[in-house]
């Protein structure tokens, strides 16, 4: 069985219905919708793809017995999980920000929510929070300004931000 | 919160109206000629008064800058996440990377500062503990509990009087779990340091990792926990771990009578040279978790006495025992006048995992119980094998105590060239078939080939052909279920598919390892960025 899925870019996807269930929102959103498409205002075709491609890689996996500590601080990506999320830093954010929308925790990170993780096959903690963990392993380690650089963002911080930051680096350095 | 468009425009029309205030001033030339007048009139007061202008108007610059930086990063994906996924990204990294993120950019620096279980981790050893910085720390975790990461740091003259640092110790109170606590090496460096220079440890506290030298005998810094008045600290401990800790069969007795309310105690990397056993003593009932790893880093009748059915803890049934050991015990207590009736005491508590290290289970199972000796019945119901290629030490006469086994998993890599090798036989006959009537499914892997010429033609399926002849003769029930998890290429497996799916209920053969489900010991306890824990 399978269902359709119109992205804001009016493209449609026939997605097969185990592969969509691992999306929370769809999963939802399943039910209320009969024959009829289910539209995502909030994500476009080519980000679309890529979830799917996450998501029927990740179609049989189990459920964990037990939570795999993934909210212990740490960057670890499964092989397949890295070569996925090797993508430009546009599509990356737009990723996070799909499967936040989506509500794919696996995707972006680990849920809080113990009752919701019960109920979800969407999350599989092998997966893991790969898309929160590849932005981590990307500033890790780098200077602020160098975060900015790699990101294009600039600091907008006020003058008195300025010296509240100043005097914390002080404190952080002050052996 | 992402700046809609409205808000934009309203930003927008702020920072021009401000740009027109400021050069409509500057345009005026009648202003700067009153100035200038007043200045030769009064030059003290006019010096005063355009420093004040100035800097007035380098803050209105500043201020608009910003705001127009800040509707500029609206614009950068990177900028502009949700708090809550800035946040998730921020908790993978340490504490001193939040506080680098902290002044990246507003945005972020407002999720960090607004996401109180950032500032709850604190690794000493990555951060400098600075006064200010302590209260900066207590201040951003608002009223969430803390976990401490310390170990004294004596080489860099950080303690230079045996106390611990004030800083420190006003986040102690605070502490969930603190971990690393090397209060052996503090006592060395510092006998004479008394109960008040050390941690005071807080009834909040939960979780508490201690760790040694393993230079002296340590049982004493259980002792100055307990005169630190931290019993009832202690009595609502729910984890420990001992690492690397010189230790006794007594201590570890103390140490469970000091914390009744432990739920999962492992005892990691310890030593001692005791040789003799103990009367055990019974765990709580709240014990759930035993983890004993590297225990062989103890003398070997230290060990021993763990695996002893008279050993130093004598767990409830129902509770997980991981046991992981480094290296075979070449001498194991048989040969040191141990109790004939020697095994794996442990099975005798629950579920069984033996894994990880090479050859580590071959020995312990294979222990002589004398003739006529008693053999306890245990109610090990998973047994894991794992990496050990000298599977000729493994016979299944030594499962004859596994009457409740129910499920056997075996990593399977044959032996070197030098060594003669039965192959599976050994395990696969019918001695396994007698001892372990409710073994309902096995798991084999199968690594890497036969490398000898000798067994040139073995092949695993014969042996467990046997295994099945004998468990079908024996039931009179065909065996339930036998997974294969075959990396050898090419594989023979294929062959026999319907031979042994006659003689099984479900008989399948995988070509990759990764897709094995194997029993995994449950994962420490661990505490959760919201404050609750698994």
């Amino acid at each position: 069985m399978s269902i359709t899925i119109v992205t804001s870019d009016n493209e449609q996807f026939c997605v097969e219905k185990l592969v969509a269930q691992r999306i929370a929102l769809i999963e939802d959103m399943v039910e209320n919708a009969g024959d009829r498409p289910i539209p995502l205002p909030n994500v476009t075709a080519s980000v679309l793809r890529k979830i799917l491609e996450y998501c029927e890689h990740h179609k049989n996996d189990p459920l964990p017995p037990y939570d795999d500590g993934s909210r212990s601080r740490t960057t670890h990506i499964s092989e397949w999980d890295q070569k996925f999320i090797t993508v430009d830093q546009e599509m990356l954010f737009e990723i996070i920000l799909a499967a936040n929308y989506l509500e794919m925790k696996p995707l972006l990170y680990v849920r809080l929510n113990v009752p919701r993780v019960q109920c979800l096959t969407a999350c599989n903690a092998v997966a893991g929070d790969i898309g929160c963990k590849t932005v981590a392993n990307m500033i890790k380690g780098k200077s602020p300004e160098e975060i900015r650089k790699l990101f294009n963002i600039v600091n907008n911080f006020t003058p008195e931000e300025e010296a509240q930051i100043r005097k914390e680096a002080e404190w952080a350095e002050d052996r | 919160m992402i700046p809609t468009p409205e808000g934009r425009i309203v930003v927008a029309r702020d920072i021009v109206y401000l740009l027109e205030t400021v050069f409509s001033d500057m345009s005026r030339p009648m202003s700067s000629r009153e100035l200038i007048v007043e200045s030769a009139i009064n030059k003290q007061a006019s010096i005063q008064c355009l420093d004040a202008a100035n800097n007035a108007m380098t803050l209105s610059f500043h201020k608009l800058s910003a705001a127009a930086r800040r509707e500029r990063n609206a614009l950068v994906l990177a900028a502009s996440l949700p708090q809550e996924i800035l946040a998730q990204i921020f908790i993978h990294n340490d504490l001193s990377s939040t506080l680098v993120a902290s002044a990246v950019c507003h945005r972020w620096r407002v999720a960090a500062i607004s996401t109180r279980w950032l500032w709850t981790c604190v690794d000493l050893q990555k951060v400098h503990l600075s006064d200010e910085m302590t209260s900066m720390v207590r201040e951003r975790c608002g009223n969430a509990l803390i976990d401490i990461r310390f170990r004294p740091c004596f080489e860099e003259g950080r303690i230079s009087n045996g106390r611990i640092p004030a800083s420190l110790a006003s986040l102690l109170p605070r502490a969930r779990s603190i971990s690393n606590v090397a209060l052996d090496e503090w006592m060395i460096r510092y006998p004479k340091a008394t109960p008040t220079t050390m941690p005071r440890i807080h009834p909040l506290l939960s979780d508490l990792y201690l760790e040694g030298t393993r230079v002296r005998e340590s049982s004493g810094f259980f002792q100055i926990l307990r005169l630190s008045e931290a019993t009832e600290a202690l009595l609502r401990l729910r984890v420990l771990q001992l690492h690397n800790i010189r230790i006794s069969a007594i201590t570890t007795q103390r140490i469970v009578e000091l914390t009744p309310r432990v739920e999962e105690l492992t005892i990691s990397s310890c030593g001692s040279l005791e040789l003799g056993y103990h009367t055990p003593t019974d765990s709580s009932q709240y014990l759930k978790r035993l983890r004993l790893l590297s225990l062989l880093n103890c003398s070997e009748a230290f060990t021993a006495s763990f695996l002893h059915r008279e050993g130093p803890i004598k767990v409830q049934p129902g509770t997980s025992v991981q046991l992981v050991l480094d290296k075979t015990p070449f001498n194991w207590p048989m040969e040191r006048g141990a109790d004939p009736s020697t095994r794996l005491h442990i099975l005798n508590k629950g579920k069984v995992f033996v894994y990880e290290h090479e050859q580590s289970l071959t020995r312990i199972i294979h222990t002589q119980a004398s003739p006529g000796t008693s053999t306890p019945e245990t109610h090990g119901q998973v047994l894991r094998l794992t990496a050990f290629p000298q599977l000729v030490r493994i016979n299944s006469r030594d499962l004859d105590t596994f009457t409740h086994l129910q499920e056997l998993y075996i990593d399977f890599e044959p032996a070197p060239v030098e060594t003669v090798d039965p192959g599976l036989s050994i395990l696969f006959n019918q001695d396994l078939a007698v001892s372990c009537p409710r073994l309902s499914h096995i798991s084999i892997q199968l690594i890497k080939p036969p490398p000898h010429t000798v067994v040139q033609n073995y092949e695993p399926a014969n042996d467990l052909a046997v295994f099945l002849d004998v468990w079908i003769e024996l039931n009179q029930t065909v065996f339930a279920s036998i997974h294969i998890h075959d990396e050898i290429r090419p594989s023979r497996w294929t062959v026999y598919m319907d031979f042994f799916r006659g003689l099984t209920g479900e008989f399948e053969v995988y070509r990759k390892c990764k897709d094995r489900v194997v029993p995994q010991f449950p994962v420490p306890t661990q505490f959760l960025p919201d404050g609750s824990r698994i």
